[in-house]
């Protein structure tokens, strides 16, 4: 392994705990996928991008999964209703063969190309239960077959577009699969026992959290002083303690960036922050949903008159 | 003969029911070898754990494991130092020896009195009455996780339902007909458009009915869980009623036995659905009621006269306890099969609805 280790501190977006660097260098070893968990804007997304930034592995080839996503449609594509129109014309001969109609999907296509790089499948569970074990095969051998290729022209295929019926990956340096999931079904279980878990948590001590924000938004010292950023995090935990169990969704790290931020952009001094401790500032902001706005309305309230 | 690196851990895993491969051991000692997990029995710990617990309840039974291993003694590591010699690396290295200084040996922990005892909850406390709790000592210091089994697993039953196939083609047109198409072309000498035919859709129907009657109250969570699975089922059309003990006495919305339906209105609403019945039989009790049985024969006669047809029957009570009470009784009714309610059954119940029971 001359690769150099995983640390999750080597960018300037994102820090990862030793914890979760050790099961990505694990993952990463292993060739096994990693499934990311955790709440919903805690940076299950900007793993995939600190491991390939940090690696060096240019671009993330970013999946996203929706309802109606096919496991073979990563791989590749057939277009057969070009084929048609083509074969319409008698004077184009192309028509007379498949391969110029099959297209490589974006997992397919990071398979053949043999460099390695970070494959971000986002948001499995939103896909039909049978997606992710129809990719258990793939991820596992990094192998892939194009039975709608027929065998006469595999040569030709080879020649132009570089693939025969079977692409297969590097076996040595395979793409680094990063899958999230926001739990919204429970995924299968030969595939849950095929990744390796990370469960990122909500980063919860004050300096961690500056950190984050520092590396998110880009302000400098002395844009943004040590001060506001201090006393801002600690509201913002102040509120967090309070949502959390009575919200559905608590306001987590993404939320905290964009606070930060518009209380720069209205220049708030630390003792605003600090003059209700309950309802800072724009506090508004931090919340998704009507209902949690309103629970947390009549929730600050009630706990500042018991105070 | 060289004993493999953690080989006893593994197999003693499998043993309690741990579903693990060869390939998930050949993927621990790879690890190994790559340096992951190595130096402190904690680490050891941690790669057993990222590779081989997928779920709490694991990761709680794998900790307990291994503050039950018993501490090397000088014999075992220099065997095993001698093992790491040939092999790459071993889980067990003679530093291990000081870190396993640091952990709690078995014994103490079950010598501080684990004997239950029993309290009597005081009339002030919310709950009212000195009802008599078995107050077990925290000494345990350890989260019991109790995950439900449900006899059939949720997902077991989504798979299940989509060998329930009844495929028709409905809707909007938007599949290409190939042999039109061609044929079009053909009698036309060019294509104007291709043509298009509906998809074909599951149009299979299915009509639950759930017995919630108190001797059903081990299986409650059950009836939700169907109600869930229809979701995801790809089925054409479902739904669920329940009844208490018979489905002749009457049918009602939800699980609790309220908001009856009158079983005319039901039918007329849901007319031709295969129909599946999830109840006991009377073999929760174990007593035969001769006039259920009557009933029930009466209920399928009127089922059948409403096309909800075949009919077939899962009992949650295993096939040996229904000799000898109603369950028997009505597991003979013409026209009923019953079958346990568990993945086979399952199985079996919908291969009978899709047609393998129609006479």
């Amino acid at each position: 392994m001359n690769e150099p280790r995983y640390t999750g501190k080597g960018t300037d977006f994102y820090l990862a705990s030793d914890s979760i660097a050790e099961i990505v260098n694990l993952a990463i070893d292993l060739k096994r996928p990693i499934l990311v968990e955790g709440e919903p804007g805690c940076g299950k997304t900007m793993l995939a991008y600190s491991i390939a930034a940090e690696k060096k592995l240019g671009e993330v080839v970013k999946i996203s999964v929706k309802s109606t996503s096919r496991a073979q449609d990563l791989l590749y594509r057939l277009n057969a209703l070009r084929r048609l129109q083509d074969a319409q014309n008698p004077n184009n001969p192309q028509a007379q063969y498949v391969y110029p109609y099959l297209s490589l999907g974006p997992l397919g296509a990071a398979i053949h190309r043999k460099k390695r790089c970070v494959v971000l499948l986002d948001e499995i569970d939103k896909a039909d239960i049978d997606f992710p074990n129809d990719l258990l095969d793939v991820l596992d051998r990094f192998t892939y077959q194009i039975d709608e290729l027929p065998e006469a022209e595999e040569q030709q295929c080879l020649k132009e577009r570089s693939f025969g019926r079977t692409v297969e990956g590097n076996k040595d340096a395979p793409p680094i699969v990063v899958i999230t999931s926001n739990r919204e079904k429970r995924l299968p279980e030969p595939f849950l026992r095929r990744c390796l878990y990370v469960r990122v948590k909500f980063p919860e001590s004050v300096d961690e959290l500056q950190d984050i924000v520092r590396k998110n938004t880009k302000l400098s010292p002395d844009a943004l002083s040590d001060g506001v950023l201090v006393s801002a995090v600690e509201a913002f935990l102040r509120v967090r303690r309070l949502a959390v169990g009575n919200t559905q969704k608590p306001p987590s790290t993404s939320e905290l960036i964009d606070w930060v931020q518009i209380l720069h952009w209205n220049g708030k001094t630390p003792e605003s922050l600090n003059q209700d401790p309950k309802r800072p500032p724009h506090w508004g902001i931090l919340f998704k949903t009507m209902a949690d706005l309103d629970s947390y309305e009549s929730l600050s309230r009630t706990d500042a008159k018991a105070d | 003969m060289i004993r493999l690196p953690l080989e006893g851990l593994f197999l003693h895993l499998v043993r309690n029911g741990f579903p693990l491969s060869v390939r998930d051991y050949q993927d621990a000692i790879v690890a190994l070898r790559l340096g992951h997990g190595t130096l402190t029995r904690d680490r050891l710990r941690w790669l057993c754990e990222t590779l081989w617990a997928h779920t709490d309840e694991e990761r709680i039974r794998l900790a307990r494991l291994f503050r039950d291993l018993p501490q090397p003694t000088p014999e075992a590591i220099r065997t095993m130092t001698g093992v790491r010699e040939q092999e790459v690396t071993t889980p067990a290295s003679p530093r291990e020896t000081a870190e396993a200084e640091t952990m709690v040996p078995r014994n103490e922990d079950q010598e501080e009195g684990r004997a239950p005892s029993v309290e009597f909850a005081s009339a002030a406390e919310p709950g009212g009455v000195g009802l008599p709790q078995a107050v077990v000592p925290s000494a345990l210091r350890q989260s019991h996780i109790l995950t439900p089994r449900p006899s059939v697993s949720l997902r077991q039953m989504i798979v299940t339902w989509r060998r329930f196939r009844l495929a028709r083609r409905f809707g909007p047109k938007v599949q290409l007909d190939i042999d039109a198409t061609i044929a079009e072309k053909s009698r036309r000498g060019t294509l104007v458009e291709p043509v298009l035919v509906p998809a074909r859709r599951n149009q299979a129907r299915l009509l639950v009915l759930f017995d919630a009657s108190p001797s059903m109250v081990p299986w409650c969570g059950m009836g939700k869980m169907v109600a869930d699975s229809f979701g995801r089922s790809q089925l054409g059309f479902t739904a669920i009623y329940y009844f208490n003990n018979d489905p002749e006495d009457g049918l009602f919305d939800s699980e609790r036995l309220t908001r009856p339906k009158l079983p005319q209105d039901v039918a007329r609403e849901h007319p031709g659905c295969a129909l599946l019945v999830v109840g006991d039989a009377g073999a929760a009790r174990g007593r035969t009621d001769r006039e259920r049985v009557r009933s029930t024969r009466r209920f399928v006669q009127r089922a059948y006269d409403t096309s909800w047809w075949p009919i077939a029957w899962l009992n949650p009570m295993p096939r040996s306890r229904w000799a000898g009470n109603s369950a028997a009784r009505i597991a003979i009714i013409p026209g009923i099969a019953m079958f346990e309610l568990k993945e086979d059954g399952l199985v079996q119940a919908v291969d009978h609805l899709r047609g393998k029971g129609r006479h």
